[in-house]
């Protein structure tokens, strides 16, 4: 179906009732600039009037702030989760089709002109040179699966390949997978992105672009198994890629899934003590848009000495980190905030740590901390499990 | 609005409530022209959000100078187009008000702001007060509490408390000029706790729909939550039965919750629960024209009018229970004999119980009603003169029957779900409503929260006395006609 038949048809079955702004049987906001902005047009019952409005030819995407209210956005789906009405997932399909749609009409704000660039550029969305790409896994002696046959990928994505405070997170989940005796390879300077940004953005070219290349190159390889470092790489590959009609001859597996699957089968076994109490916080793309909300918790749970304390909204009513859908590149500030309204949610729960799954949500809950000078240790599962080893 | 004379009232709006609290963009502007209803949208010229009674004071007090429309607005679901700024100005959106100013259990009651909502109560007893509730409506988490009672809302509880308005305490109002006047043992005393018995100045704020003035706290009654409860469903045929039973029901104050349903088995859409646009194969679904339950549009097949009655009984103790659902079965069997009848499964009911959100309905972007109060005894004729109206319009039967204070009177709600991207079914909806206004006028029922062409019809038909009434009362609180342009009291002058 075409993008605009989507837009067209979803924004106008929507009836502006307002169920998707707070989290039954909650009753806690859900929608980050909702909440941070207050008008109706930042909620997404808002962004589908806006999307009606074009339709109908009374708004244009030259209006004064049409683009923000559609950009600033990020893909949460914490609205479809709360909407009884529209089907699961399409109140975020109508503002990604609009995205599309402003794209087309040349609609693009200059933060997202630069991801676009450096994708171009450097196959990465965060303007680094791509040589470096590999550089994480220097001296770990790993397969490159362009040379040697490995069962497994580990693909480590944008964000650990080149942030160099996070990248333990890299190194921690593939020495748990060596560790467990996994065929274990990396693609090193060869990976790329997985193109999800650029879908988020409304670049279709360029999320296709990147979806055929890694589909036909894990599939040339011959892996049966991808296991993704990033919520949102797992989303993409898992969800998005299916669209381009490739046959996948592999598995995608988030890192979390595959940590669980091998403490389970019993190949990793957790020793010292971690006393610690962590709360734990779903990143969108591995809870409400992959269903994985029970791994994580498993695993955290096999630590030694490890205190899980949930935050109310936990699961598939979790509160946003904020950094998601080019939103932390676009709109700093609000990215920020959303943030570190989790981080004071974490923080009262009397955790001393707040424990993640995906590098997106790391890197914005660091930056909140920083910024807004907060006292909590933040953690990849990944380097809590490798701790307890 | 000429540009000048716009960018000279933002400038001063952002004096007042702060420049990160008043926009004028068009998304904006366009998100506030319409609701869920068929009503035309109309633009407003500029949103502002105050955050304190001394805000919403400086922006009326502008408004008056400038002689700019004011709408108040919480959260724009009132199903009536009552926050449609028919003539433009200034939508007054209230949801960054939303203090919990008191919260009195031995008393029972509730001080609040326009923008604490249903969903915020809620949570309050979820969390520490489980032991009371409220009249809720059935009606989204970010129902304002306050909005629901001054516009006469409908709770579940109306059989037993009546209308929301009912639940009144006090009141904190702005008045159109900018003065605060409270209303109530609060105006005399430092306690929300009553409205008698000072004279009824309530009623200058209540069913106005914001014509004449701003409500900035409200007290309202709390009720208690009970220990058990038991609910049951029937499936009648027939209209008058149905009626008979739910007003001899309501009239006996044997249930917590008695309502009658129009009961029609029409094609639902997809799947809800596990449809998802992203799971693997692309499963988006799209509702296409021909596709049942793609659209509002119902061609009844043949056969009796069928109703479902949910009832809830409460009580404190087994034997209480017990006793109350062996005189319900009494009564059943009383006003049944004879009347084909079965048992529905209780999930049928239970929307009449844990009544938030209000989500579960076809992805259709419509809904509309006329929701009227009046005589339970004249329930059964007006809808023998309803039904074929909807029939008529090929509308699927959407009336709702349930009593209030024991019966003295109810409510007759005639709801109508539609798909907005049809523009004939629209067009349909709109006819059918304005029709069955006639109708509900003539059997005795008068519209709450009435859409503006339905109080323009009442203050047509009304007794000449009383529309000049309204219209001295509301020029008196609002001499330049500012609040909510074409509602009540609003001759056009």
């Amino acid at each position: 179906m075409d993008i605009l038949d989507v837009v067209r048809d979803w924004s106008a079955r929507c009836a502006q009732c307002g169920d998707c702004k707070s989290f039954y049987p909650l009753f806690l906001p859900s929608c980050p600039p909702g909440y941070r902005f207050k008008f109706n047009s930042y909620f997404a019952t808002g962004r589908l009037m806006i999307a009606r409005g074009l339709m109908k030819g009374v708004l244009t995407l030259e209006d004064d702030d049409v683009l923000e209210r559609i950009y600033m956005c990020t893909a949460c789906r914490a609205c479809d989760e709360n909407c009884g009405n529209i089907l699961k997932g399409h109140i975020v399909e109508v503002i990604q089709g609009l995205r599309q749609m402003a794209v087309s009409a040349g609609g693009i704000i200059p933060a997202h002109e630069v991801i676009i660039e450096s994708l171009k550029k450097n196959d990465n969305v965060l303007d680094k040179q791509k040589e470096e790409r590999g550089a994480w896994a220097q001296g770990l002696d790993l397969k490159n699966i362009a040379t040697e046959k490995t069962d497994v990928v580990y693909r480590a994505g944008c964000l650990l390949s080149f942030d160099p405070e996070i990248r333990g997170a890299a190194l921690d989940a593939v020495g748990l997978l060596q560790q467990a005796g996994v065929d274990v390879g990396i693609e090193g300077k060869e990976e790329v992105c997985c193109g999800g940004r650029a879908y988020e953005i409304g670049q279709m070219g360029e999320f296709t672009k990147y979806a055929e290349h890694n589909i036909e190159t894990y599939n040339n390889a011959g892996v049966s198994k991808v296991i993704v470092a990033c919520a949102d790489g797992l989303s993409h590959l898992k969800l998005l890629y299916p669209r381009v009609n490739i046959k996948m001859n592999f598995t995608v597996l988030h890192m979390v899934e595959y940590l669980d699957q091998l403490i389970k089968e019993g190949r990793l076994k957790f020793t010292k003590k971690l006393p610690m109490k962590v709360t734990y916080h779903d990143p969108c793309h591995l809870g409400r848009y992959a269903g994985i909300y029970d791994a994580p918790r498993d695993i955290l749970r096999s630590l030694p000495g490890l205190e899980l304390i949930e935050m109310e909204r936990s699961r598939e009513y979790s509160w946003c980190c904020g950094a998601g859908a080019g939103v932390k590149q676009a709109y700093p500030d609000f990215s920020l905030w959303t943030a570190q309204e989790r981080i004071k949610e974490a923080k009262d729960t009397g955790a001393a740590a707040l424990v993640t799954s995906c590098p997106w949500c790391e890197r914005n809950f660091k930056d909140a901390i920083k910024e807004f000078g907060e006292n909590l240790e933040v953690y990849d599962i990944a380097e809590l499990a490798r701790q307890a080893v | 609005m000429e540009v000048e004379v716009k960018e000279k009232v933002i400038a001063e709006l952002e004096k007042i409530v702060g420049a990160e609290n008043v926009t004028a963009s068009r998304p904006d502007l366009y998100s506030y022209s319409q609701d869920m209803t068929e009503n035309e949208p109309a633009w407003p010229d500029f949103v502002v959000m105050p955050g304190s009674v001394e805000e919403v004071q400086g922006v009326l007090r502008l408004a008056n100078r400038e002689k700019l429309a004011v709408v108040p607005y919480t959260a724009g679901d009132n199903v009536g187009g009552l926050t449609i700024p028919l003539k433009g100005g200034i939508i007054l959106d209230l949801r960054r008000m939303n203090r919990l100013i008191e919260f009195n259990e031995p008393d029972r009651y509730i001080v609040v702001e326009p923008g604490f909502n249903f969903g915020d109560l809620r949570r309050l007893f979820d969390k520490k007060y489980p032991h009371l509730w409220y009249s809720f409506a059935g009606a989204p988490p970010s129902t304002s509490l306050t909005s629901n009672a001054i516009l006469y809302g409908f709770g579940r509880l109306t059989n037993v408390v009546g209308t929301n308005a009912d639940s009144i305490n006090g009141l904190e109002v702005v008045l159109p000029t900018g003065e605060v006047v409270r209303i109530g043992s609060c105006s005399v005393t430092s306690s929300w706790c009553n409205l008698a018995p000072l004279p009824g100045l309530a009623g200058l704020f209540l069913g106005w729909q914001g014509a004449t003035g701003v409500v900035t706290k409200i007290s309202l009654q709390l009720w208690p939550r009970y220990p058990l409860k038991q609910i049951k469903a029937l499936l009648i045929t027939g209209t008058r039965p149905a009626c008979t039973l739910v007003r001899k029901l309501g009239q006996k104050r044997l249930c917590e919750i008695v309502e009658c349903w129009s009961f029609e088995e029409t094609p639902s859409g997809a799947d809800k629960s596990t449809s998802a646009p992203d799971s693997g194969e692309r499963q988006l679904r799209v509702y296409s024209p021909d596709e049942e339950g793609a659209v509002g549009t119902c061609d009844r097949p043949p056969g009796p009018d069928r109703h479902a009655v949910n009832m809830k009984v409460v009580a404190d103790s087994e034997d209480e229970l017990k006793a109350k659902l062996a005189l319900l079965d009494v009564v059943i069997k009383e006003e049944l004999k004879d009347v084909q009848f079965t048992d529905l499964p209780v999930e049928f009911a239970l929307q009449s119980d844990e009544d938030l959100p209000a989500t579960g309905s076809e992805p259709l972007g419509g809904l509309t009603w006329i929701g009227t109060m009046g005589p339970t005894s004249r329930w059964a004729e007006a809808l023998e003169k309803i039904y074929p109206l909807y029939d008529k319009y090929r509308l699927k039967r959407g009336a709702i029957m349930v009593p209030f204070r024991g019966g003295h009177y109810g409510m007759l709600r005639l709801v109508e779900q539609f798909y907005r991207g049809d523009p004939d079914e629209v067009a349909r909806v709109k006819k059918c409503m304005r029709e069955l206004l006639v109708v509900v006028l003539d059997a005795g029922f008068v519209p709450y929260k009435a859409p503006y062409w339905a109080v323009a019809e009442m203050m047509k038909r009304g007794d000449p006395n009383w529309v000049e009434l309204l219209t001295r009362v509301k020029k008196m609180l609002d001499p330049n006609n500012i609040m909510n342009p074409g509602r009540y009291g609003d001759t056009g002058g």
